[in-house]
């Protein structure tokens, strides 16, 4: 690199020219104007007769871009070129400077989609804000666990705080299709499960009433959205199809609204109800066992009701529940559907997201300082060459 | 109102930089010298005469600064680098030997 060349780098910017070069317009647009109104015209009339002269602005602004526009082009190929070749005589410093930057930035990009997933955006549910996810703590037993099935039917019955409550469970699925088998999430929910989120359906409908019988349920079927296009090409009528689902006839009877999944962090390919637990695998006795582990529920809140006032209700209603072999009552506590965003909520998954993104960010950092050392080793190798 | 006369196409640049060896001068200052020492004949549009200038400075062989002007109103004052002087040296000489070639062709053929 030349001296010269290190002199025309100062060069405006495209903003400062066209700043500077409207003030010179207006400098020049000004000086007629006086010409004229030295001439005899009136200020009006100078001011016109100046405007007129100096023609269109745009157009001097356009040409005057030009005469610029070269070489800001030919001096981004320029570092463009000297970047190339400087990378290219050391390919081993590249592969370390690119793999580490790459590291940095990929760790980075990945964590904060996650973070942006489960506590920034806001979920595509009806009203989200009145909707609390319940987490269950008994004695020394572990916290923040769901509580039973038979539990959750006496809570809902007896609720007041709550317009609705649904629970759900995962559960492993092997369907059959066509040809085609395969292995699937499934989660086996009750019957109001989607009447309580609310996103509707793009074909058919939710569970019916018989999906909450617990000897007989309903064999119904609601495929996920992204299975429904992937797995069955998208069929508009899907509806009334029969599909063998772990050995059993099933009736798809819909396909849910595009995006929703669920509570997270479960992505099922197939919602069913509840009950179906129990004759997948007889021997857990979940649905009808007070002592059986552990339904995930959600609540709907009514208008007015807070999330404390109804984790006590429920606290009370709980210690009521008393089956024989039930033991200690449960205490409760709602957090919003995403909990990273909810200060009372279970602040060790809060702080261990931000330990990650400290980590992350470090990793950052370390992979440019790393690169920066290496730029300047390179530096003063070719310098003193 | 002046009479327009077209300048030889490459000639601008010539003319300014002429213009600017006299010292330090903004854009309507440029275009009213010209004009006087044309005797009113070129009348530089300001269409060509900002890009002019802009080529200039691309090249390296003008200036400019902002500073007051005789109206007390601040202008962009252009100003003749060294690489200016030289070029300007340079291209008296190539028009004196292109004018000189050209009389020499009107008559002789």
């Amino acid at each position: 690199m030349n001296w010269r060349n290190l002199v025309h780098r100062v060069k405006p910017s495209p903003k400062r020219l066209d700043a500077d070069l409207e003030e010179e317009l207006a400098f020049h647009l000004d000086m007629k104007q006086r010409e004229y109104e030295r001439d005899g015209l009136t200020r009006e009339d100078a001011l016109a007769a100046a405007r007129r002269s100096l023609g269109n602005r745009t157009l001097v602004h356009e040409d005057a871009r030009d005469a610029w526009r070269f070489t800001w082009l030919s001096d981004m190929a320029q570092d463009l070129r000297y970047g190339t070749r400087t990378l290219a005589a050391q390919p081993g410093f590249a592969l370390a400077a690119i793999l580490a930057l790459t590291v940095g930035i990929g760790i980075n990009g990945i964590l904060f989609s996650v973070y942006n997933a489960l506590a920034l955006a806001p979920w595509a549910v009806r009203e989200p804000s009145t909707l609390a996810q319940v987490c269950a703590e008994r004695g020394r037993e572990g916290r923040w666990m769901g509580i039973s099935w038979p539990e959750f039917r006496y809570i809902r019955e007896n609720s007041q705080s709550a317009s609705d409550m649904a629970a759900w469970d995962v559960v492993r699925l092997r369907i059959t299709y066509g040809e085609s088998a395969w292995k699937a999430n499934g989660v086996a929910a009750s019957e109001n499960f989607f009447d309580m989120f609310g996103t509707g359906f793009v074909q058919g409908r939710g569970f019916s009433a018989g999906a909450a019988d617990i000897v007989h349920p309903a064999p119904e079927l609601i495929l996920q959205h992204d299975v429904w296009r992937s797995r069955f090409g998208g069929d508009p009528a899907i509806v009334g199809k029969s599909i063998n689902v772990n050995g059993h006839l099933f009736e798809v009877v819909g396909v849910a609204a595009a995006g929703f999944s669920g509570p997270a962090p479960i992505f099922p390919d197939a919602w069913l109800p509840a009950p179906w637990l129990d004759i997948f695998n007889p021997d857990l006795h979940m649905v009808d066992n007070a002592n059986s582990c552990c339904a995930q529920v959600m609540v709907r809140l009514k208008p007015g009701a807070s999330r404390e006032s109804a984790a006590a209700e429920l606290t009370a209603i709980s210690s009521h529940f008393e089956p024989a072999s039930h033991g200690e009552p449960h205490r409760f506590l709602l957090t919003r559907p995403s909990f990273l965003v909810e200060s009372s909520g279970p602040k060790a998954m809060k702080s261990g997201f931000a330990i990650l993104f400290g980590a992350a960010l470090l990793i950052l950092l370390l992979a440019c300082a790393n690169v920066a050392k290496a730029l300047k080793t390179v530096f003063i190798n070719s310098a003193c060459a | 109102m002046p009479a327009q006369t077209d300048i030889l196409p490459g000639t601008l640049d010539l003319l300014i930089l002429k213009v600017l060896s006299r010292g330090a001068l903004h854009g309507y200052g440029i275009a009213q010298r010209l004009l006087e020492a044309s005797d009113n004949a070129l009348a530089v549009g300001e269409g060509s005469l900002y890009p002019a200038l802009q080529r200039l400075l691309v090249n390296g062989w003008a200036k400019a600064q902002w500073a007051q002007s005789d109206t007390g109103r601040r202008a962009r004052f252009y100003e003749l680098t060294a690489a200016g002087k030289k070029r300007l040296e340079q291209e008296e000489r190539d028009f004196d030997r292109m004018v000189a070639t050209i009389r020499l062709v009107l008559k002789t053929v």
